[in-house]
């Protein structure tokens, strides 16, 4: 096959392209350049896009021995990823920029120009598996726990994902280092990105500040007393417990958490931990990495809502438009605009943007 | 990709293959022992091969020899001329920079940091839509700024698209005033005689003439005051600092006497793909030829550098077509340059008043004279596929 082997620069990137190469396929490498202004996006920037990193990813496609171009996607990157970010912020909710990565750029705009360029598919370092059942691939989640990817690859539809290979989703981490150094690729004791990307100085508060403004509001208990100030809602996040500035102790001395953030009226209200507690999560556009299931029928799964949280037991149903959540435990403090994704045990069934919770 | 690599080179402007009889001057001369600068007899001869090699190239270019300074490359050498310039006559109260506004970057690029950090004046003369710069403009800009003009700087034949400006005249009105212009891409192609045509300053490097990379020069007219960029040793006259480059500076005046040598016969072997090439391509739907009105065959040909081909295409990006061609074996360029690696729309097209999207879809073909007719067939055999391939690119990007 032809494919086009995302490089952002790292070791796992870097692993996937070489194994593709080894097995034959025609791989050429491709750097996405995601910053409309390299300078100040990428120079110090600890992320996937700094000068540095297109470096390291020019350099292993040396070593590989396999073609390498750099892709100008700042402007899809731009509108799908971080205006998004900053809408999502200003309506109180809590994005997962990664999630919309994967859904717009990698497996979208980078996938259609492979593909409109003669391409069979696009190759990334993502731990996730693939396995073929009837010919179509099927998204399960990697062997290594730790490092298990398919959370952020759950925005990928059937088609996306039959496009998509991931030749790192049955190793582990540590022997993808292994393998590296084996290989002599000098990416191999690289240091794993967890920043945004797009935020440089990883201060993602000082950062939206700067997009969205500091408007100073009030901090309320959930029967609307004043306790505080803030400078700008949408730098809070559900479950937050630092930083919050309140002088003012509960009765009983237990500390306070963000329950909820107002936008509207630029409020954030605060109250006791058990305040945070949910079993119900609503989901909305529902993105379904297999078949769709049956309409308004239950079925039993897991749920996962972060990167790296647990997986959740729990029933849900899709009634059409929304995918419906009853968690069999309670969950602590979860942020609308959170990914949720559905797995069958390891199978990764589809996600939904948190909508509502209760 | 080991040592060699067999595909197709039409990106001649870029750099050029180095002659074989430059090779052999410079491994011959990087034998030998010695620092040009030394007061012994092994540095005196490394001194005696710099200076052969000055006189040989200041005859070529119609400069004497103490004119000619070694620099390390068509960069440094821009830079000296603008900042040089700028920071001598300054301190008289000239602030003033005049440019084109299709310069190379190592000319655009210095006098833009000049106007950032020392409030200098950046004025950039018109482009006519073909390719040329608008003298009534510079005119008027030396009319209004007369006094306050540090230095003028034109580019003799523009690097993406190969127009030849009319630097003659350029000096003629500017006067007294400093003139430098940048020959990077003029030198080997062109009859250059400093002399004759009057500039202060002017800018030309080995690698495009069958040179190394690394090894350049600018001719500075007896007696021009200049600050300099680099100190330390002093030794081109306290103008320029750093050990010489012998080898190189060897290889360049060989490689520079040859080429002047054949220099018509190969711009005519050049201008003669160029025109099988302008044929086979012509009618490729949505091309369009940029600068050259003797393209047609009707017009001057001494207005236009013989071996390059600038056009663009309709719905397409450069990033997209270069691709697809090398993969076909075949290294281009778009002309533009690129920032971290990401194409730009060209300022060289823009400033001709081309729309900033076709700006984004140049191909520059830049033959030399390794260029064979088999090698223009395959791109003539190859392009429109590869436009075509772009082109779904493109429409995958934008027309969703």
């Amino acid at each position: 096959m032809k494919l086009i082997a995302a490089m952002s620069g790292g070791v796992d990137s870097a692993v996937a392209a070489a194994r593709a190469h080894d097995a034959g396929h025609e791989v050429v490498g491709v750097h996405l350049a995601l910053s409309s202004n390299p300078a100040k996006y990428r120079s110090g920037a600890r992320g996937c896009c700094t000068i540095e990193d297109s470096h390291d990813a020019a350099r292993a496609a040396d070593m590989i021995g396999i073609p390498f171009y750099i892709w100008d996607m700042a402007a899809e990157f731009h509108a799908g990823v971080v205006e998004d970010f900053i809408a999502e912020y200003a309506k109180g909710r809590t994005p997962n920029p990664c999630l919309r990565c994967n859904e717009k750029i990698k497996f979208a705009a980078v996938l259609d120009r492979a593909k409109a360029l003669g391409f069979d598919g696009v190759i990334t370092g993502h731990y996730a598996r693939l396995i073929e059942v009837e010919n179509q691939k099927v998204m399960y989640r990697a062997v290594d726990p730790q490092k298990d990817q398919s959370y952020v690859l759950a925005v990928l539809n059937q088609e996306q994902i039959q496009g998509a290979h991931f030749p790192l989703g049955d190793s582990l981490k540590i022997d993808v280092r292994k393998e590296a150094k084996a290989r002599g690729l000098y990416v191999a004791n690289k240091p794993d990105s967890h920043d945004i990307c797009f935020v440089p100085s990883g201060n993602n508060a000082g950062w939206l500040r700067d997009k969205l403004g500091s408007a100073r509001g009030e901090i309320v208990d959930e029967v609307g007393n004043v306790l505080g100030e803030h400078e700008g809602a949408f730098t809070y996040t559900i479950g937050q417990r630092k930083g919050l500035g309140i002088s003012t102790p509960l009765p009983n001395g237990e500390p306070r958490f963000v329950l909820k953030i107002e936008p509207t009226s630029n409020r954030v209200v605060v109250g006791t931990k058990e305040k945070l507690a949910i079993q119900e999560i609503e989901g909305e556009k529902p993105i379904w990495c297999g078949e769709k299931p049956n309409i308004n029928t239950t079925y039993q799964g897991f749920a996962q809502v972060r990167a790296h949280g647990a997986a959740l037991p729990c029933e849900y149903i899709y009634d059409g438009k929304a995918i419906k959540v009853k968690l069999n435990d309670s969950l602590l403090g979860l942020a609308t605009g959170q990914g949720l994704v559905i797995y069958d045990q390891d199978r990764v069934v589809g996600s939904a943007t948190v909508s509502t919770t209760a | 990709m080991g040592l060699s690599y067999s595909g197709i080179y039409l990106d001649n402007a870029s750099t050029t293959s180095v002659l074989p009889n430059a090779l052999e001057r410079f491994n011959e001369v990087a034998k030998l022992d010695g620092n040009a600068s030394s007061i012994h007899s092994h540095g005196r001869l490394m001194r005696k091969i710099v200076e052969e090699s000055r006189e040989q190239i200041a005859e070529i270019v119609g400069a004497k020899a103490t004119e000619i300074i070694f620099t390390s490359s068509g960069t440094e050498s821009d830079n000296f001329a603008i900042k040089g310039l700028y920071w001598h006559n300054s301190k008289l109260g000239k602030k003033t920079i005049i440019t084109s506004s299709f310069e190379h970057h190592a000319v655009m690029d210095p006098a833009i940091w000049l106007q950032k950090s020392d409030e200098a004046k950046y004025l950039q003369v018109k482009i006519n839509s073909d390719g040329y710069i608008d003298l009534r403009d510079l005119a008027n800009m030396i009319q209004t700024q007369k006094d306050n003009i540090a230095l003028i700087s034109i580019i003799m034949a523009n690097n993406e698209i190969g127009t030849i400006q009319p630097i003659a005249q350029v000096c003629e009105i500017s006067d007294d005033i400093p003139v430098h212009t940048d020959c990077v891409q003029a030198l080997g192609k062109l009859k250059i005689d400093f002399h004759k045509l009057g500039v202060t300053a002017a800018s030309f490097t080995a690698h495009k003439v069958g040179g190394v990379p690394g090894v350049a020069a600018i001719y500075l007219k007896q007696e021009t005051p200049i600050t300099p960029l680099f100190h330390g040793g002093g030794q081109e006259r306290e103008l320029r600092s750093g050990t010489f480059n012998v080898p190189g500076i060897a290889a360049f005046a060989v490689a520079l006497r040859e080429t002047e040598k054949k220099r018509e016969q190969i711009n005519n072997q050049v201008f003669q793909l160029r025109e099988r090439l302008f044929a086979g391509i012509k009618n490729i739907p949505g091309i369009n030829f940029i600068g050259a009105d003797d393209l047609t065959g009707s017009g001057n040909q001494n207005q236009h550098l013989p071996n390059i081909l600038n056009c663009t295409f309709s719905n397409l990006e450069s990033e997209a077509l270069l691709m697809v061609l090398d993969n076909e074996n075949l290294s281009l360029s778009a002309g533009s340059a690129c920032t971290a690696g990401v194409f730009r729309p060209s300022h060289v097209l823009l400033s001709m008043g081309q729309s900033e999207e076709l700006a984004s879809a140049s191909l520059r073909i830049s033959l030399g004279n390794s260029t064979t007719q088999e090698q223009i067939d395959k791109l003539i055999q190859t392009l429109p596929k590869a436009v075509e391939r772009a082109r779904a690119a493109y429409a995958s990007r934008y027309q969703k």
